[in-house]
């Protein structure tokens, strides 16, 4: 594996939303690892709380199955405010693919996910 | 003449029911029992010094040659003879005639055997009783054979059933032991990336941060492997119980400091003394409580949590009482099942079988869990031990 050298500076905020603590921590440790802000949401309903109160982050990493509202409703929630449905979100999932299919997001990790995969997805968009 | 013959013939037949008659070899009709004037619809008096061949249907000839081989004849001579009587119906008997009295020119008795209807139904009885049996046989053996059927059909939905919940499980498992493990990768991943690319930022408190959480994982992925392999062992029969004298107290003690350190800021009160002893698997033991207990830290809603272990006759008895969002009725006899949990929220992690298991140990152990719960109130779950082993040996 090989990686690029030089470390980042980056403005805006990574909102990484997930049900699962280790996973969601070991997400945010490897982003700000690499010096981007992030910000971190337990479910839906949480998410969407922190999307409608501040700024847009530039980039929503989505987990699809979580308890209480799930992936596919939150994005059901953002398509229906403009200022909302131009965030960009990758979807984080190990669902199968039928069920990812049922989803228009910019673009799908499958979980497990790769490291250079996630930076290489953030950097895109931070 | 005969006179006397005939005395004698209606003396006889005084006691005895047959149908008799006594008849002249001519066919003369001397005398004749009740009975056998009743196959005749007539009385003895009006039958007597009549003639047979008025009285019988069918040829004069057969009927006199069949009464003069009787006159001929060392021994019973059976016959048929076709009555009639006044109703001018025709009643088959069978006869038995033979020589009475060699002195008499020709004294007969004719012994009479009607061909009942009464035999007729009872073949026709037999008969039906035969069918009714093969009936009732055929009817058997259908039933039986639908009871195998049925038995079948049972066994294939339960093999059906066992295989699709083990597959749920395998599905459940892996889904559940994904997290952790991409978790685990994703801070080995950094380690590494940061080694090779960033050499000077590992710095001892960087590094043993990054460990410390790998270990998270670590430790995550230990207790979902552990309850797959109890639930596998559990479910071939292999959960071994291996008891030694353990203080129930202490043990719960230890289990409640260490549920407190997972869970800063949840308060547990614990109640009892030391001593309360008995022959338990106290690692086994150790599982149940911790299950219990870290069911209690999760759903308690924050508020205090008691514990209390006692002595009550024979048995050890330990009671966790929350005050947390409680159980639905409905919901409290499902939730020692396998994979099912009250509260859907799968970050609490787990298979669902916590409970499911700490039932089996317990169970081993010859006692019992029960729960009483109120939702909105708390539930108070109890288990009963008892302090050893009764009689046999424990599977």
């Amino acid at each position: 594996m090989t990686y690029d050298k030089a470390p980042h500076r980056h403005d805006g905020v990574v909102l990484i939303v997930d049900d699962d603590d280790g996973v969601r921590e070991a997400m945010r440790d490897a982003l700000t690892d690499e010096s981007y802000q992030v910000a971190c949401a337990a479910d839906g309903r949480e998410a969407l709380a922190y999307l409608e109160s501040g700024p847009p982050p530039c980039l929503v990493l989505l987990d699809l199955t979580m308890p209480g509202m799930n992936g596919w409703e939150l994005l059901d929630h953002l398509a229906q405010k403009p200022a909302l449905a131009a965030i960009p979100v990758i979807v984080v999932t190990g669902a199968s693919p039928a069920q990812r299919a049922l989803v228009s997001a910019t673009r799908v990790m499958s979980k497990p996910i790769e490291l250079d995969v996630l930076l290489a997805n953030v950097e895109a968009h931070c | 003449m005969t006179t006397i013959a005939v005395q004698q013939f209606e003396l006889f037949c005084r006691h005895v029911s047959e149908p008799l008659l006594l008849a002249a070899a001519d066919g003369r009709l001397l005398a004749a029992s009740r009975s056998a004037a009743r196959l005749f619809g007539r009385s003895c008096e009006t039958l007597k010094d009549s003639s047979l061949h008025d009285l019988l249907d069918g040829s004069s000839q057969a009927l006199a040659d069949y009464l003069s081989s009787c006159a001929r004849s060392t021994g019973a001579i059976p016959g048929r003879l076709c009555l009639k009587n006044g109703a001018e119906e025709r009643r088959l008997v069978h006869c038995q005639g033979s020589l009475l009295s060699a002195d008499e020119r020709g004294l007969l008795l004719l012994r009479l055997r009607s061909v009942d209807e009464a035999n007729r139904f009872v073949i026709l009885g037999q008969k039906i009783q035969e069918l009714a049996n093969e009936v009732l046989l055929r009817r058997e053996a259908e039933a039986a054979q639908r009871a195998l059927y049925e038995e079948a059909e049972r066994a294939r939905a339960a093999a059906e059933l066992a295989v699709r919940a083990r597959e749920e499980f395998l599905s459940i498992a892996s889904h559940e032991l994904r997290n952790p493990l991409n978790a685990l990768k994703l801070v080995a991943s950094t380690l590494h990336r940061t080694a090779v690319t960033r050499p000077e930022r590992l710095s001892p408190a960087w590094t043993g941060a990054k460990a410390e959480r790998a270990l998270e994982q670590i430790v995550r992925i230990e207790r979902l492997v552990s309850e797959l392999l109890d639930v596998s062992r559990l479910t071939a029969g292999r959960l071994t119980v291996e008891r030694e004298p353990v203080d129930l107290f202490e043990v719960t003690r230890a289990v409640v400091e260490h549920v407190r350190q997972q869970h800063p800021g949840q308060d547990f009160v614990l109640v009892g003394e030391a001593g309360v002893v008995g022959e338990w698997d106290a690692m086994r033991m150790e599982q149940v409580l911790l299950n219990l207990l870290t069911n209690a830290a999760k759903y308690g809603d924050g508020k205090s949590v008691t514990v209390a272990v006692a002595r009550v006759g024979d048995e050890a008895t330990v009671e966790v009482r929350d005050h947390g969002i409680g159980i639905a009725a409905d919901d409290l006899g499902r939730i020692f099942e396998r994979f099912e949990r009250a509260v859907s929220a799968r970050n609490h992690g787990g298979f669902g079988l916590g409970l499911w298991i700490a039932r089996q140990i317990v169970a081993a152990h010859g006692g019992e869990i029960t729960v009483e719960s109120r939702p909105g109130r708390g539930s108070t779950f109890r288990v009963a031990v008892p302090l050893r082993e009764s009689g046999g040996a424990a599977t």
